[in-house]
């Protein structure tokens, strides 16, 4: 899951991108609206946390211009404490959830939990497909209730495919919400491979009948009952 | 020849030119000088002489003895009207010298030794100076011919002539030395515009030459090259600006190209050469979409991007991104092993070092060959205090020694051909090397026998240290 982080705070906005990922989120940070605005423009993201006091552009400014253009990646807005009118404002402008400042980092991974959740239509935060269980809360995943020991890039892959289900995606795509910008697709589309084959081992799918193979596309987390 | 050596020579050759003219001027005017005072000597003589032989005569008495002493240094003949002999000096009576009547003075040289006719025991033959003078007193008619034994003055000429060639010597060895020394100072502004022109590179395009302000030629030369680097600067920014606003143009129809094709490629009922294609497609986006994220990241980076600086450990730091590959390397049998001194802690910016990290470590992958090896190693470095080496090397192709300079150029492949086969940007090892300018380190890359590739990144320890 990849995740933009704006905030002109930049002590913060570290702080918040190295506790996001411990948990394996691939994360950018912005330091202003303009900046936001040209990264939320070009690359994919899954998540934006908003900060509403921003230079160049504010967070209203940002988050209006972004849900003019039909952007509907979900936004977390912060805000400072007791800023009813902007909060209201900022809802009523298309964010979809906020937190006062100062927030506790539990709050906040689990609001953008269930933000990720929403976005994808999942009730609960347990991804189930089959015999496999995603529990994108406390990171562990089960194959017919065993725990399956993953690598946290197995992991993120698996939930990237989990929250997508029943949509092709390409290995490019794939890598840029796994790892990021800093690493070469080319490189990451063969290690996207590789992790695959690994994944299938260990959820004892080798015949690829949950995470199927789409020809020449990518992969897609099938999920019949769906 | 060098302009300073070049102004030496001509100020050299004036000064030689001048002093030889003053040097003619001078040993002409010694040659003839001597002899004007003597012709004025020997002329007060004759009158003197004559007068006194006049005054005797009229008196009827014999050549008095005054006259006589009076005239010893003298060789002095005197005749009257009649041309006979009235009077001759001792001297004259000793030696007879030609009589060539006339205003001009002559020469005579004899064979008699000097000393005869002085106490000095000089024995250079005598030469007498001669004067004929015809001298009128109250009405009777004289001739005087009054000589002077001189020294030998073509001896006298030539040691002046030594005299003022040692001084002409002189005179221009001063001219040489100082006209070096005045060629070095008017030089010295050019040459301190040379010293800071040559510091201005393409990297510190924004150095100028200071200005002392004189309005004189060099200043006007500094001012000029000042003139010439601003319009450099500007052209230079407004390149990179120009790549900067492509790159970021560039990006968003990319995107909206890319979701699109990738939501048709949803469609499981495509007729598969109509999938194929679109599979092309995309994984031509995909390059161009690499391509333009690097060339942003490298204008960003050629705009002196600033640096956020923390201290971390590059020990962990490499090992987060190995994590990455891991996989990876595993599935394509790779041996990696590493070798660190410690954890390594550095001051830098560390989003930009796991840039490098990712960079290299992904080279080394996509160039090695199935079963090969990668080593990796950090050190402190050989080459000075606190500086940290980052070593990474790897099996496979290698690269070709004429390659090796150009590898760090912008789309610089080794081998056109497999350029596409290897898959990324061309321009990895470019933001690698400028990253590494940016943090004041360095990087080189050497192959090892056989077909091992080593870069070595040499970075400070900023802070940490």
């Amino acid at each position: 899951m990849r995740v933009l982080i704006v905030d002109d705070e930049p002590e913060l906005c570290e702080q918040i991108a190295l506790i996001l990922r411990q948990q394996q989120y691939t994360v950018d940070t912005a330091g202003d609206g303009v900046v936001a605005l040209e990264k939320i423009f070009t690359d994919p993201y899954d998540l934006i946390v908003l900060d509403i006091m921003l230079p160049e552009k504010n967070g209203f400014a940002v988050l209006g211009e972004l849900r003019g253009e039909g952007v509907a990646i979900p936004v977390l807005m912060l805000t400072a404490k007791g800023e009813v009118a902007n909060r209201v404002k900022g809802l009523d402008l298309g964010a979809d959830d906020y937190l006062h400042k100062p927030f506790s980092m539990a709050e906040l991974l689990a609001r953008i939990r269930a933000l990720l959740r929403r976005s994808h239509e999942q009730i609960s935060s347990s991804l189930i497909i089959g015999n496999i269980r995603v529990d994108t809360n406390t990171r562990i995943v089960t194959l017919d209730d065993q725990p399956v020991n993953l690598t946290p890039k197995e992991f993120s892959l698996l939930e990237f495919l989990f929250y997508n289900r029943n949509r092709a995606i390409s290995r490019f795509n794939m890598a840029e919400h796994v790892w990021g910008d800093a690493f070469d697709p080319f490189t990451m589309s063969n290690n996207i491979d590789v992790h695959i084959k690994n994944l299938r081992k260990k959820l004892d799918d080798q015949a690829g009948r949950i995470i199927v193979t789409v020809r020449g596309v990518g992969y897609m987390a099938r999920d019949e009952q769906a | 020849m060098k302009i300073r050596n070049r102004i030496t020579l001509w100020i050299s050759l004036a000064g030689l030119a001048s002093s030889a003219v003053l040097s003619l001027v001078v040993f002409f005017w010694g040659l003839e000088t001597p002899y004007e005072f003597l012709d004025q000597e020997l002329e007060i003589r004759a009158h003197t002489l004559t007068d006194e032989l006049t005054r005797e005569q009229a008196e009827g008495g014999p050549v008095a003895r005054d006259l006589e002493r009076f005239s010893h240094l003298y060789w002095a003949r005197v005749y009257d009207a009649e041309g006979r002999e009235i009077f001759a000096s001792q001297m004259a009576r000793k030696i007879a010298l030609p009589m060539q009547p006339g205003d001009q003075g002559y020469l005579v040289r004899t064979t008699i030794p000097l000393g005869s006719f002085y106490s000095d025991e000089d024995d250079e033959p005598a030469a007498f100076w001669n004067r004929v003078f015809t001298v009128t007193v109250s009405g009777a008619r004289y001739q005087a011919h009054v000589a002077r034994p001189v020294e030998s003055l073509v001896g006298e000429s030539i040691e002046s002539a030594i005299m003022i060639g040692c001084a002409l010597l002189a005179s221009v060895l001063t001219v040489v030395v100082v006209g070096y020394l005045v060629a070095g100072k008017i030089l010295r502004p050019v040459q301190e515009i040379n010293r800071l022109t040559a510091e201005i590179t393409e990297k510190t395009l924004e150095k100028r030459i200071p200005l002392a302000g004189n309005r004189d030629e060099i200043d006007e030369l500094a001012g000029s090259l000042n003139e010439m680097f601003n319009r450099l600067q500007y052209s230079f920014l407004r390149q990179k600006e120009f790549v900067a606003n492509a790159s970021h143009e560039l990006k968003t129809p990319i995107t909206l190209l890319r979701l699109s094709m990738e939501e048709t490629l949803q469609d499981e009922h495509l007729p598969l050469p109509l999938q194929d294609q679109l599979l092309a497609q995309e994984r031509a986006l995909t390059r161009i979409s690499q391509l333009v994220k690097s060339l942003l990241d490298l204008s960003r980076l050629e705009l002196s991007e600033v640096l956020e600086k923390e201290t971390f450990s590059l020990g962990e730091l490499v090992a987060s991104v190995v994590a990455e590959f891991q996989a990876l390397m595993q599935d394509q049998h790779l041996t990696f092993t590493s070798q660190m001194a410690g954890a390594c802690v550095i001051h830098a910016d560390q989003e930009k070092v796991r840039r490098i990290v990712i960079n290299l470590l992904d080279n080394a992958i996509r160039y090695n060959q199935p079963g090969g090896e990668i080593r990796c190693r950090i050190e402190p470095s050989t080459a000075g205090q606190g500086l940290i080496a980052l070593r990474l090397a790897n099996t496979g192709v290698g690269i070709n020694p004429n390659d090796r300079a150009r590898v760090f150029d912008q789309f610089y492949r080794c081998e056109k051909s497999r350029a596409t086969a290897h898959g990324g940007s061309g321009l990895g090892l470019t933001i690698v090397k400028r990253i590494v300018e940016l943090h004041g380190g360095s990087i080189t890359v050497t192959s090892e026998a056989p077909n091992w590739t080593v870069f070595v990144v040499t970075l400070p320890l900023g802070r940490a240290s």
